[in-house]
């Protein structure tokens, strides 16, 4: 979980980012961060994301759900 | 009319599929190229007139294998419709897929079309279709290394038909904009907001093209004069 946190704050452009944030609140939120996640859990994870998965998803753990990262 | 040997690449599926289809079930024959070997047989095996080739295009000394597989006869058709996409935001663009994609979209059909332009090679009224894409030209976010390597189909297209063209091949270029095809759905349909992806839709008032209408279009620009 902590290296996925990594990873979404990277995206996201912050610091850093806990499992329970609402991942839309960061400074530079937009659509290309949102396609940025999709890409990122890609390569990372081998899960193929779609847009309709980000709308559907809240705080980073929905992200890391489905990335399949286990908290 | 007896049948003229074409060689298609990308022919496991989509567009490329679609291409070998209209060429096999004309009676003409086909050296049909692609990485799944087991796909192009099963096509191979309702064609007797097909060959076939599990090549990756991406990797070096692909050109060479695909020439040496093809060196049944004289050349009378090449479509190159081998190639895929990886969106990305370009910070997150992978080198090794934007290599990839450079080698198959660009450096393939280069390397091909050289060894297609030597006159044994080709027969009388030969032609080659490169496949370029709409997103060469017109921006769209998470394209950049699928439209650079577009973009440089396109130059290749240039300067091949030139080149070309005085030793009895015609080269054609199809750009078309979006296809339905497993790529469309596993790239931009899959990544893009709800949003744009309606507003792609809306360009397309009679639905999406399939990947016979682009395969149509294909082969009549293959075939030009040719069986009109």
């Amino acid at each position: 979980m902590r290296e996925f946190l990594d990873r979404v704050a990277e995206v996201l452009e912050v610091p850093e980012i806990g499992a329970s944030d609402d991942f839309r609140s960061v400074p530079m939120w937009g659509s290309l961060m949102g396609f940025g996640l999709i890409v990122m859990i890609g390569q990372k994870y081998g899960r193929r994301v779609s847009a309709a998965d980000i709308v559907a998803a809240r705080t980073v753990s929905d992200l890391a759900a489905l990335a399949g990262v286990v908290a | 009319m007896s049948a003229r040997a074409y060689v298609v690449t990308g022919a496991s599926s989509g567009i490329g599929e679609a291409v070998a289809r209209r060429i096999l079930s004309r009676g003409d024959a086909a050296l049909l190229v692609a990485r799944s070997g087991d796909r192009l047989a099963a096509l191979a095996s309702e064609h007797p007139a097909a060959r076939i080739l599990a090549c990756d295009l991406c990797e070096e000394g692909a050109a060479d294998r695909v020439a040496e597989a093809a060196a049944f006869g004289p050349i009378a058709g090449f479509v190159h419709c081998a190639g895929f996409a990886d969106p990305a935001p370009i910070g997150m663009v992978d080198e090794a897929s934007a290599r990839r994609l450079f080698a198959v979209h660009a450096i393939f059909p280069l390397l091909f079309l050289g060894w297609m332009a030597r006159r044994s090679n080709h027969a009388d009224g030969a032609s080659a279709v490169l496949v370029s894409s709409r997103s060469a030209r017109v921006a769209d976010v998470g394209n950049a290394a699928y439209a650079s390597a577009k973009g440089a189909v396109e130059g290749l297209f240039a300067t091949a038909r030139a080149e070309l063209a005085p030793r009895g091949v015609r080269v054609e270029l199809f750009s078309p904009s979006e296809v339905d095809t497993a790529m469309a759905r596993d790239t931009w349909m899959r990544t893009a907001s709800p949003e744009r992806v309606a507003e792609i839709m809306a360009r397309h008032p009679d639905g999406l093209p399939t990947a016979d209408d682009a395969a149509a279009g294909i082969v009549a620009l293959l075939d030009g004069k040719e069986n009109p």
